[in-house]
Protein backbone atom coordinates (compact mmCIF):
# COMPACT_ATOMS: atom_id res chain seq x y z
CA UNK A 1 0.00 0.00 0.00
CA UNK A 2 1.92 2.98 -1.24
CA UNK A 3 0.90 6.56 -1.05
CA UNK A 4 2.52 9.58 -2.62
CA UNK A 5 1.86 12.27 -0.10
CA UNK A 6 3.42 15.45 -1.36
CA UNK A 7 4.97 16.39 -4.67
CA UNK A 8 7.74 18.88 -4.19
CA UNK A 9 7.46 21.74 -6.61
CA UNK A 10 10.57 22.03 -8.68
CA UNK A 11 12.73 19.03 -9.22
CA UNK A 12 15.61 17.67 -7.41
CA UNK A 13 15.35 16.93 -3.73
CA UNK A 14 15.84 13.23 -3.33
CA UNK A 15 14.93 12.17 0.16
CA UNK A 16 17.29 9.55 1.51
CA UNK A 17 16.27 5.98 1.14
CA UNK A 18 17.68 2.52 1.08
CA UNK A 19 19.26 3.28 -2.26
CA UNK A 20 21.81 5.33 -0.38
CA UNK A 21 23.21 2.15 1.07
CA UNK A 22 24.03 0.50 -2.24
CA UNK A 23 27.58 1.57 -2.83
CA UNK A 24 29.35 0.92 -6.10
CA UNK A 25 32.24 -1.51 -6.27
CA UNK A 26 35.69 -0.03 -5.99
CA UNK A 27 37.30 -2.29 -8.58
CA UNK A 28 35.05 -2.41 -11.58
CA UNK A 29 34.95 -6.10 -12.24
CA UNK A 30 34.60 -7.34 -8.69
CA UNK A 31 30.98 -6.68 -7.77
CA UNK A 32 31.19 -7.35 -4.07
CA UNK A 33 34.29 -5.35 -3.22
CA UNK A 34 32.54 -2.19 -2.13
CA UNK A 35 33.53 0.50 0.31
CA UNK A 36 31.95 -1.10 3.39
CA UNK A 37 33.76 -4.34 2.67
CA UNK A 38 37.04 -2.50 2.34
CA UNK A 39 36.36 -0.53 5.52
CA UNK A 40 35.64 -3.68 7.47
CA UNK A 41 38.96 -5.17 6.35
CA UNK A 42 40.81 -1.96 7.13
CA UNK A 43 39.20 -1.82 10.56
CA UNK A 44 40.55 -5.27 11.36
CA UNK A 45 44.01 -4.14 10.34
CA UNK A 46 43.76 -0.95 12.37
CA UNK A 47 42.58 -2.75 15.49
CA UNK A 48 45.24 -5.43 15.26
CA UNK A 49 47.93 -2.80 14.77
CA UNK A 50 46.63 -0.62 17.60
CA UNK A 51 46.53 -3.35 20.18
CA UNK A 52 49.77 -4.91 19.02
CA UNK A 53 51.62 -1.68 19.53
CA UNK A 54 49.76 -0.97 22.75
CA UNK A 55 50.84 -4.26 24.25
CA UNK A 56 54.39 -4.30 22.97
CA UNK A 57 57.03 -3.76 25.61
CA UNK A 58 54.63 -2.97 28.44
CA UNK A 59 56.01 -0.78 31.16
CA UNK A 60 54.89 -0.52 34.74
CA UNK A 61 54.07 3.15 34.26
CA UNK A 62 52.27 2.98 30.96
CA UNK A 63 52.77 5.28 28.03
CA UNK A 64 49.78 6.79 26.27
CA UNK A 65 49.16 4.00 23.80
CA UNK A 66 49.51 1.33 26.43
CA UNK A 67 47.19 3.26 28.72
CA UNK A 68 44.51 3.52 26.07
CA UNK A 69 44.77 -0.11 25.09
CA UNK A 70 44.76 -1.28 28.69
CA UNK A 71 41.82 0.95 29.48
CA UNK A 72 39.64 -0.55 26.78
CA UNK A 73 40.76 -4.09 27.48
CA UNK A 74 40.34 -3.69 31.22
CA UNK A 75 36.87 -2.28 30.82
CA UNK A 76 35.70 -5.19 28.70
CA UNK A 77 37.41 -7.76 30.85
CA UNK A 78 36.12 -6.39 34.15
CA UNK A 79 32.69 -5.04 33.50
CA UNK A 80 31.57 -7.19 30.65
CA UNK A 81 33.20 -10.55 31.03
CA UNK A 82 34.16 -11.14 34.62
CA UNK A 83 31.20 -9.51 36.27
CA UNK A 84 28.70 -11.27 34.11
CA UNK A 85 30.10 -14.67 33.28
CA UNK A 86 31.78 -15.07 36.63
CA UNK A 87 35.43 -15.22 37.52
CA UNK A 88 35.68 -18.95 36.95
CA UNK A 89 34.99 -19.14 33.27
CA UNK A 90 35.15 -15.76 31.71
CA UNK A 91 38.59 -16.14 30.17
CA UNK A 92 37.32 -18.62 27.63
CA UNK A 93 34.90 -16.11 26.21
CA UNK A 94 36.84 -12.92 26.70
CA UNK A 95 38.46 -12.96 23.23
CA UNK A 96 35.06 -13.23 21.59
CA UNK A 97 33.46 -10.49 23.66
CA UNK A 98 36.42 -8.17 23.35
CA UNK A 99 36.72 -8.64 19.61
CA UNK A 100 33.01 -8.06 19.13
CA UNK A 101 33.13 -4.89 21.18
CA UNK A 102 36.06 -3.23 19.46
CA UNK A 103 35.12 -4.39 15.97
CA UNK A 104 31.59 -3.11 16.24
CA UNK A 105 32.65 0.11 17.96
CA UNK A 106 35.22 1.00 15.31
CA UNK A 107 32.98 0.09 12.42
CA UNK A 108 30.15 2.11 13.88
CA UNK A 109 32.32 5.14 14.45
CA UNK A 110 33.28 5.00 10.78
CA UNK A 111 29.87 6.51 10.28
CA UNK A 112 31.00 9.91 11.48
CA UNK A 113 34.65 9.98 10.44
CA UNK A 114 35.03 12.40 7.51
CA UNK A 115 35.67 10.83 4.12
CA UNK A 116 34.45 7.45 5.36
CA UNK A 117 31.05 8.35 6.77
CA UNK A 118 29.45 5.00 6.31
CA UNK A 119 28.75 2.74 9.29
CA UNK A 120 29.59 -0.75 8.14
CA UNK A 121 26.96 -2.24 10.41
CA UNK A 122 24.17 -0.47 8.55
CA UNK A 123 24.27 -3.22 5.95
CA UNK A 124 22.24 -6.08 7.33
CA UNK A 125 24.77 -8.73 6.41
CA UNK A 126 27.37 -7.64 8.93
CA UNK A 127 25.18 -7.77 12.06
CA UNK A 128 23.70 -11.04 10.89
CA UNK A 129 27.15 -12.57 10.52
CA UNK A 130 28.20 -11.46 14.01
CA UNK A 131 24.93 -12.63 15.50
CA UNK A 132 25.36 -16.00 13.86
CA UNK A 133 28.66 -16.42 15.65
CA UNK A 134 27.14 -15.42 18.98
CA UNK A 135 24.15 -17.69 18.42
CA UNK A 136 26.28 -20.70 17.70
CA UNK A 137 28.44 -19.96 20.73
CA UNK A 138 25.70 -19.61 23.29
CA UNK A 139 23.68 -22.55 22.06
CA UNK A 140 26.79 -24.69 21.91
CA UNK A 141 27.78 -23.68 25.42
CA UNK A 142 24.31 -24.39 26.72
CA UNK A 143 24.10 -27.80 25.13
CA UNK A 144 27.58 -28.72 26.27
CA UNK A 145 26.94 -27.55 29.81
CA UNK A 146 23.46 -28.87 30.44
CA UNK A 147 23.28 -31.68 27.93
CA UNK A 148 20.96 -31.38 24.96
CA UNK A 149 17.92 -32.64 26.80
CA UNK A 150 18.57 -30.59 29.89
CA UNK A 151 19.20 -27.40 27.94
CA UNK A 152 15.92 -27.55 26.09
CA UNK A 153 14.04 -28.79 29.08
CA UNK A 154 15.18 -25.94 31.29
CA UNK A 155 14.42 -23.51 28.55
CA UNK A 156 11.00 -24.72 27.58
CA UNK A 157 9.39 -25.81 30.81
CA UNK A 158 9.37 -23.09 33.42
CA UNK A 159 8.40 -24.17 36.89
CA UNK A 160 5.22 -23.10 38.54
CA UNK A 161 2.82 -23.47 35.65
CA UNK A 162 -0.22 -25.75 35.53
CA UNK A 163 0.73 -28.66 33.34
CA UNK A 164 -1.86 -28.25 30.65
CA UNK A 165 -0.44 -24.86 29.75
CA UNK A 166 2.96 -26.34 28.94
CA UNK A 167 1.92 -27.42 25.50
CA UNK A 168 1.18 -23.80 24.65
CA UNK A 169 4.19 -22.28 26.34
CA UNK A 170 6.94 -24.65 25.25
CA UNK A 171 6.93 -23.83 21.51
CA UNK A 172 6.69 -20.15 22.36
CA UNK A 173 9.75 -20.38 24.58
CA UNK A 174 11.63 -22.35 21.98
CA UNK A 175 10.89 -19.92 19.18
CA UNK A 176 11.70 -16.99 21.41
CA UNK A 177 15.03 -18.16 22.74
CA UNK A 178 16.36 -19.94 19.70
CA UNK A 179 15.06 -17.76 16.89
CA UNK A 180 13.77 -14.38 17.94
CA UNK A 181 16.53 -13.52 20.40
CA UNK A 182 19.32 -13.53 17.82
CA UNK A 183 16.95 -11.73 15.49
CA UNK A 184 16.49 -8.88 17.93
CA UNK A 185 20.22 -8.83 18.62
CA UNK A 186 21.12 -8.26 15.00
CA UNK A 187 18.16 -6.03 14.22
CA UNK A 188 18.90 -3.72 17.13
CA UNK A 189 22.42 -3.03 15.88
CA UNK A 190 21.37 -2.81 12.25
CA UNK A 191 18.38 -0.54 12.84
CA UNK A 192 20.31 1.87 15.05
CA UNK A 193 23.08 2.26 12.49
CA UNK A 194 20.71 2.43 9.53
CA UNK A 195 18.51 5.05 11.13
CA UNK A 196 21.47 7.06 12.35
CA UNK A 197 23.00 7.15 8.91
CA UNK A 198 19.69 8.19 7.38
CA UNK A 199 19.32 10.96 9.94
CA UNK A 200 22.73 12.34 9.12
CA UNK A 201 21.98 12.19 5.41
CA UNK A 202 18.71 14.04 5.90
CA UNK A 203 20.20 16.88 7.85
CA UNK A 204 23.44 17.34 6.02
CA UNK A 205 22.40 16.76 2.44
CA UNK A 206 19.07 18.43 3.10
CA UNK A 207 20.90 21.42 4.47
CA UNK A 208 23.10 21.48 1.40
CA UNK A 209 20.06 21.35 -0.84
CA UNK A 210 18.42 24.13 1.11
CA UNK A 211 21.53 26.26 0.87
CA UNK A 212 22.15 25.79 -2.82
CA UNK A 213 18.68 25.50 -4.27
CA UNK A 214 16.48 27.30 -1.85
CA UNK A 215 15.32 30.87 -2.18
CA UNK A 216 15.56 33.52 0.44
CA UNK A 217 14.30 32.33 3.77
CA UNK A 218 15.06 28.72 2.97
CA UNK A 219 18.68 29.60 2.39
CA UNK A 220 18.86 31.23 5.80
CA UNK A 221 17.12 28.33 7.47
CA UNK A 222 19.66 25.90 6.08
CA UNK A 223 21.88 26.87 8.94
CA UNK A 224 19.39 25.12 11.20
CA UNK A 225 19.77 21.97 9.17
CA UNK A 226 23.53 22.11 9.48
CA UNK A 227 23.31 22.79 13.20
CA UNK A 228 21.09 19.76 13.60
CA UNK A 229 23.61 17.83 11.54
CA UNK A 230 26.32 18.72 14.04
CA UNK A 231 24.15 17.83 17.01
CA UNK A 232 23.16 14.56 15.41
CA UNK A 233 26.79 13.70 14.72
CA UNK A 234 27.62 13.87 18.40
CA UNK A 235 24.48 11.98 19.27
CA UNK A 236 25.44 9.35 16.73
CA UNK A 237 28.81 8.96 18.37
CA UNK A 238 27.10 8.16 21.64
CA UNK A 239 24.66 5.74 20.01
CA UNK A 240 27.39 3.98 18.08
CA UNK A 241 29.57 3.24 21.07
CA UNK A 242 26.52 2.37 23.14
CA UNK A 243 25.29 -0.12 20.57
CA UNK A 244 28.67 -1.82 20.50
CA UNK A 245 28.58 -2.02 24.30
CA UNK A 246 25.05 -3.42 24.31
CA UNK A 247 25.94 -6.06 21.73
CA UNK A 248 28.91 -7.21 23.76
CA UNK A 249 26.92 -7.04 26.98
CA UNK A 250 24.09 -9.15 25.64
CA UNK A 251 26.56 -11.65 24.23
CA UNK A 252 28.09 -12.02 27.68
CA UNK A 253 24.66 -12.29 29.30
CA UNK A 254 23.44 -14.92 26.88
CA UNK A 255 26.59 -16.96 27.37
CA UNK A 256 26.26 -16.64 31.12
CA UNK A 257 22.64 -17.63 30.92
CA UNK A 258 23.39 -20.67 28.83
CA UNK A 259 25.98 -21.79 31.32
CA UNK A 260 24.05 -21.33 34.51
CA UNK A 261 22.53 -24.44 35.95
CA UNK A 262 20.89 -24.30 39.31
CA UNK A 263 20.73 -21.31 41.58
CA UNK B 1 7.85 -25.37 43.43
CA UNK B 2 11.04 -26.06 41.51
CA UNK B 3 13.87 -23.60 41.28
CA UNK B 4 13.93 -21.51 38.16
CA UNK B 5 16.99 -22.58 36.22
CA UNK B 6 16.82 -19.62 33.88
CA UNK B 7 19.45 -17.09 32.88
CA UNK B 8 20.60 -14.68 35.53
CA UNK B 9 23.73 -12.62 35.65
CA UNK B 10 26.38 -14.18 37.84
CA UNK B 11 26.71 -10.90 39.62
CA UNK B 12 23.34 -9.31 40.19
CA UNK B 13 24.83 -5.87 40.58
CA UNK B 14 26.10 -5.99 37.05
CA UNK B 15 24.36 -4.04 34.37
CA UNK B 16 20.83 -4.96 33.48
CA UNK B 17 19.75 -8.53 33.04
CA UNK B 18 18.63 -9.83 29.72
CA UNK B 19 15.15 -9.24 31.12
CA UNK B 20 13.99 -6.32 29.05
CA UNK B 21 15.22 -7.74 25.76
CA UNK B 22 13.94 -11.20 26.56
CA UNK B 23 10.51 -9.71 27.18
CA UNK B 24 10.57 -8.03 23.77
CA UNK B 25 11.61 -11.35 22.25
CA UNK B 26 8.77 -13.19 23.99
CA UNK B 27 6.16 -10.69 22.84
CA UNK B 28 7.44 -10.67 19.28
CA UNK B 29 7.66 -14.43 19.04
CA UNK B 30 4.19 -14.85 20.54
CA UNK B 31 2.76 -12.53 17.95
CA UNK B 32 4.71 -14.11 15.12
CA UNK B 33 4.03 -17.72 16.10
CA UNK B 34 0.34 -17.50 16.86
CA UNK B 35 -0.30 -14.75 14.35
CA UNK B 36 1.35 -16.93 11.76
CA UNK B 37 -0.76 -19.87 12.83
CA UNK B 38 -3.86 -17.71 12.56
CA UNK B 39 -2.78 -16.56 9.13
CA UNK B 40 -2.27 -20.13 7.97
CA UNK B 41 -5.73 -21.07 9.24
CA UNK B 42 -7.05 -18.06 7.35
CA UNK B 43 -5.50 -19.27 4.15
CA UNK B 44 -6.82 -22.75 4.71
CA UNK B 45 -10.35 -21.62 5.49
CA UNK B 46 -10.45 -18.54 3.31
CA UNK B 47 -11.49 -16.25 6.15
CA UNK B 48 -9.87 -13.13 7.47
CA UNK B 49 -10.73 -13.29 11.11
CA UNK B 50 -8.16 -15.71 12.44
CA UNK B 51 -5.15 -13.52 11.89
CA UNK B 52 -6.10 -10.89 14.50
CA UNK B 53 -7.40 -13.62 16.80
CA UNK B 54 -4.06 -15.37 16.51
CA UNK B 55 -2.17 -12.14 17.14
CA UNK B 56 -4.17 -11.37 20.25
CA UNK B 57 -3.92 -14.89 21.55
CA UNK B 58 -0.17 -14.91 20.95
CA UNK B 59 0.21 -11.60 22.75
CA UNK B 60 -1.81 -12.83 25.69
CA UNK B 61 0.17 -16.04 25.89
CA UNK B 62 3.44 -14.14 25.72
CA UNK B 63 2.29 -11.81 28.50
CA UNK B 64 1.45 -14.83 30.62
CA UNK B 65 4.89 -16.25 29.94
CA UNK B 66 6.48 -12.95 30.93
CA UNK B 67 4.50 -13.10 34.15
CA UNK B 68 5.68 -16.64 34.80
CA UNK B 69 9.32 -15.85 34.12
CA UNK B 70 9.73 -12.33 35.35
CA UNK B 71 6.57 -11.18 37.05
CA UNK B 72 6.64 -13.34 40.10
CA UNK B 73 8.75 -12.38 43.02
CA UNK B 74 11.79 -14.64 43.09
CA UNK B 75 11.74 -17.26 45.77
CA UNK B 76 14.44 -16.88 48.35
CA UNK B 77 16.84 -19.81 48.40
CA UNK B 78 16.17 -22.28 51.15
CA UNK B 79 19.30 -21.38 53.08
CA UNK B 80 18.91 -17.62 53.16
CA UNK B 81 19.51 -16.21 56.59
CA UNK B 82 19.10 -12.44 56.50
CA UNK B 83 15.66 -10.92 56.65
CA UNK B 84 15.45 -9.72 53.08
CA UNK B 85 12.00 -8.35 52.36
CA UNK B 86 10.32 -10.60 49.90
CA UNK B 87 6.91 -10.48 48.38
CA UNK B 88 6.47 -14.11 47.49
CA UNK B 89 3.27 -15.43 48.88
CA UNK B 90 3.08 -19.11 48.21
CA UNK C 1 7.68 12.13 -0.79
CA UNK C 2 6.62 8.54 -0.89
CA UNK C 3 6.01 6.03 1.75
CA UNK C 4 3.36 3.90 3.27
CA UNK C 5 0.75 4.98 5.72
CA UNK C 6 1.66 1.93 7.76
CA UNK C 7 4.94 3.46 8.80
CA UNK C 8 3.22 6.69 9.83
CA UNK C 9 0.72 4.66 11.81
CA UNK C 10 3.47 2.77 13.56
CA UNK C 11 5.28 5.98 14.34
CA UNK C 12 2.19 7.44 15.95
CA UNK C 13 1.51 4.21 17.79
CA UNK C 14 4.97 4.16 19.29
CA UNK C 15 4.60 7.51 21.04
CA UNK C 16 2.41 6.23 23.87
CA UNK C 17 4.40 3.11 24.76
CA UNK C 18 7.61 5.10 24.56
CA UNK C 19 6.39 7.50 27.20
CA UNK C 20 4.86 4.67 29.18
CA UNK C 21 8.03 2.62 29.35
CA UNK C 22 9.95 5.73 30.33
CA UNK C 23 7.55 6.39 33.18
CA UNK C 24 7.70 2.81 34.38
CA UNK C 25 11.44 2.66 34.57
CA UNK C 26 11.63 6.15 36.02
CA UNK C 27 9.45 4.97 38.88
CA UNK C 28 11.55 1.82 39.25
CA UNK C 29 14.77 3.78 39.39
CA UNK C 30 13.30 6.19 41.92
CA UNK C 31 12.04 3.37 44.07
CA UNK C 32 15.37 1.58 44.08
CA UNK C 33 17.20 4.84 44.69
CA UNK C 34 15.17 5.61 47.76
CA UNK C 35 15.40 2.10 49.16
CA UNK C 36 17.93 -0.21 47.53
CA UNK C 37 16.69 -3.23 49.45
CA UNK C 38 13.39 -2.96 47.62
CA UNK C 39 15.06 -3.85 44.35
CA UNK C 40 14.05 -7.49 44.24
CA UNK C 41 10.50 -6.58 45.17
CA UNK C 42 10.14 -3.88 42.57
CA UNK C 43 11.86 -5.65 39.70
CA UNK C 44 9.07 -8.11 38.82
CA UNK C 45 6.55 -5.30 38.88
CA UNK C 46 8.74 -3.18 36.63
CA UNK C 47 9.14 -6.00 34.14
CA UNK C 48 5.43 -6.74 34.10
CA UNK C 49 4.55 -3.12 33.48
CA UNK C 50 7.21 -2.91 30.79
CA UNK C 51 5.81 -5.97 29.05
CA UNK C 52 2.31 -4.58 29.02
CA UNK C 53 3.39 -1.21 27.62
CA UNK C 54 5.74 -2.75 25.10
CA UNK C 55 3.07 -5.15 23.86
CA UNK C 56 1.19 -2.25 22.35
CA UNK C 57 4.23 -0.89 20.58
CA UNK C 58 5.10 -4.30 19.14
CA UNK C 59 1.50 -4.74 18.10
CA UNK C 60 1.79 -1.57 16.07
CA UNK C 61 5.03 -2.80 14.53
CA UNK C 62 3.63 -6.17 13.57
CA UNK C 63 0.46 -4.68 12.14
CA UNK C 64 2.49 -2.18 10.13
CA UNK C 65 4.03 -5.11 8.30
CA UNK C 66 1.06 -7.40 8.21
CA UNK C 67 -1.57 -5.07 6.87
Amino acid sequence: MSLVVLAEEGEGYNPPGSGDFKLPPIIDNIEWFTKPYLMALISVGVLVAFFYFAARRPKLVPGRLQFAGEGIYGFVRRDLARDIIGSAEFMKFLPLIFSLFIFIALNNVFGIIPFIQFPTMSLIGFPIALTLIVWIVYNWVGIRRQGPIGYFKNMMFPPGVPSWVYILLAPLELVSTVFVRPLTLSLRLFANMFAGHLLLIVFILGGEYMLLEGEGLVKVLSIGAFAMGIVMTFFELLVQVLQAYIFALLTALYIAGAMSEEH
Amino acid sequence: MGQDKRPHAANHDAAADTGAWDIVAYLLSGMLLWGGAGWLIDRWLGLRVFLPIGLLFGTGLALYLVYVRYGRAPEPPADQHDGEPNGSSR
Amino acid sequence: MEGTLNAVGYGLAAIGPGIGVGLIFAAYIQGVARQPEARSVLQPIAFLGFALAEALALFGLVLAFVL
